[in-house]
């Protein structure tokens, strides 16, 4: 087979494969890299006021000193931790703080006691921006019953 | 070419050695493990290779892979290595939950390059061939020039097309026209800018201007693969996918750095007189103005 003919059929391969994340969508969870479906941002926004909701972690330890959780802390990509646990979170689901708990324990400097997830709504007006600040969600709700 | 491609990744977007350790020592499986980890897990379980001293091994090979294809020694091997030590650690990075797009392409480009005739030309291996050559008093006949060279750019036009076509017609399904109303970018820049990037917040405001961006974006998404049959045009595509990228990037944070790297090399390697005419003429175009310009316009 000459040399012309491998190259022909390699590139027939690697196009080819790209038909596969389409055929075959999996969605925000991917497991073909680095063939992949190319829909980004395709999700169109009505018209009205543009909202956009930013969520923050801070953990508070044993001894009472608290800090600013990021994905790194946690050893996720910002998106993962985001969607898989921030927002679960968010929405009262004590699974996902639990989670966050025992990895933070596990894998960070000091032992946590609580979690709070401070949720912040940013308004784009004419004049800049306007800032809301939503009820904080903390875990465990209740340390007591928690120990 | 070759030079470029990989000089440029490695000294400022290949993957953190950093950010790979804290993964792997963070997490101790993979969520959603991609095909290159799973083939590597395969053989190599998980507690052995994904250390900090297994990475940083990893890592350390990459980079000798890269310094010998910048130099061009072995450079078809060293293309291969490096590639594969490229798409671990993004296969890596990838199978804790969330996949991004910027490298797939890139990786295609370089196994294409490793399997091209790269470093014929401007490299250690043709100067040890041309010595080899004088020592056994051969004439060197090989002038460096193959019709297979270029193989590697037209893949890389075709796929960039692929998936310009397949991002853009995915919005006009998914979206639909609506995607054009400017709320749609402005939503997506404010999302991404809020607290960084000033011009993004400005752009954000900007009704009109998202409106006229978001027919932009949307035309030059799916209409990307007009430059396969209009080549002489297609720098000017190579050019707008580079302008797009950049413009991406200092509005909304998306750093699609490989996608900049590939359109530059198409814009540059891609027709080999478009880019010096070119280029010659902006330094004539500029001389002349320095030379007309009046002396005390500096002032």
């Amino acid at each position: 087979m000459s040399v012309r003919t491998r190259i022909s059929i390699l590139i027939l391969l690697i196009v080819g494969l790209h038909a596969l994340p389409v055929l075959s969508y999996q969605g925000t969870r991917q497991t073909r890299w680095p063939f992949l479906a190319w829909a980004m941002y395709a999700e169109s926004y009505p018209p009205g006021p543009i909202e956009v909701v930013t969520r923050q972690l801070v953990a508070t330890s044993r001894n009472g000193t608290s800090r600013l959780i990021t994905y790194r802390d946690v050893g996720l990509s910002s998106p993962g931790l985001s969607s898989g646990y921030l927002r679960p979170f968010g929405r009262g689901d004590t699974s996902a703080g639990r989670w966050l708990v025992d990895r933070l324990n596990r894998v960070g400097p000091d032992s946590v006691a609580e979690l709070r997830l401070q949720t912040f709504r940013y308004r784009l007006v004419d004049s800049g921006v306007v800032v809301d600040t939503l009820p904080v969600v903390v875990y465990p709700a209740n340390p007591q019953a928690a120990r | 070419m070759r030079i470029v491609v990989v000089g440029v990744e490695m000294l400022w977007f290949f993957p953190s050695l950093s950010y790979q350790i804290n993964l792997a020592v963070s997490n101790t499986a993979f969520q959603y493990p991609q095909p290159l980890i799973r083939l590597v897990t395969a053989i190599v379980p998980r507690e052995v290779l994904f250390t900090p001293a297994g990475l940083t091994a990893i890592y350390w090979v990459s980079m000798a892979a890269g310094l010998l294809a910048v130099v061009g020694l072995f450079t078809r091997p060293a293309l291969l290595v490096y590639a594969l030590c490229f798409g671990f650690f993004v296969s890596h990075e990838y199978s804790y939950a969330d996949v991004h797009h910027p490298e797939a392409l890139y990786l295609f480009f370089v196994f294409a390059l490793a399997l091209s005739p790269a470093g014929d030309r401007l490299s250690l291996d043709a100067l040890l061939r041309q010595r080899r050559a004088r020592s056994t008093g051969r004439s060197n006949v090989d002038t460096g020039l193959s019709d297979l060279a270029m193989w590697p750019l037209r893949l890389v036009h075709v796929l960039l097309s692929m998936t310009y076509f397949s991002t853009g017609v995915t919005k006009l399904l998914v979206g639909g026209f609506q995607w054009m109303n400017g709320y749609t970018l402005q939503y997506a820049i404010f999302k991404n800018v809020i607290t960084r990037q000033p011009l993004g917040m400005w752009l954000a405001h900007q009704h009109t201007l998202c409106i006229v961006l978001s027919i932009g974006t949307i035309l030059f998404e799916t209409f990307f693969f007009v430059s396969l049959f209009l080549p002489r045009l297609a720098p000017l595509f190579f050019a707008g996918g580079l302008l797009f990228h950049l413009g991406l990037y200092y509005t909304s944070g998306h750093s699609f750095f490989e996608h900049m790297l590939l359109n530059a090399t198409l814009l540059i390697f891609y027709d080999p007189v478009w880019f010096p005419t070119q280029w010659n003429r902006l330094k004539a175009a500029l001389g002349f103005r320095s030379a007309d310009a009046p002396i005390g316009a500096a002032h």
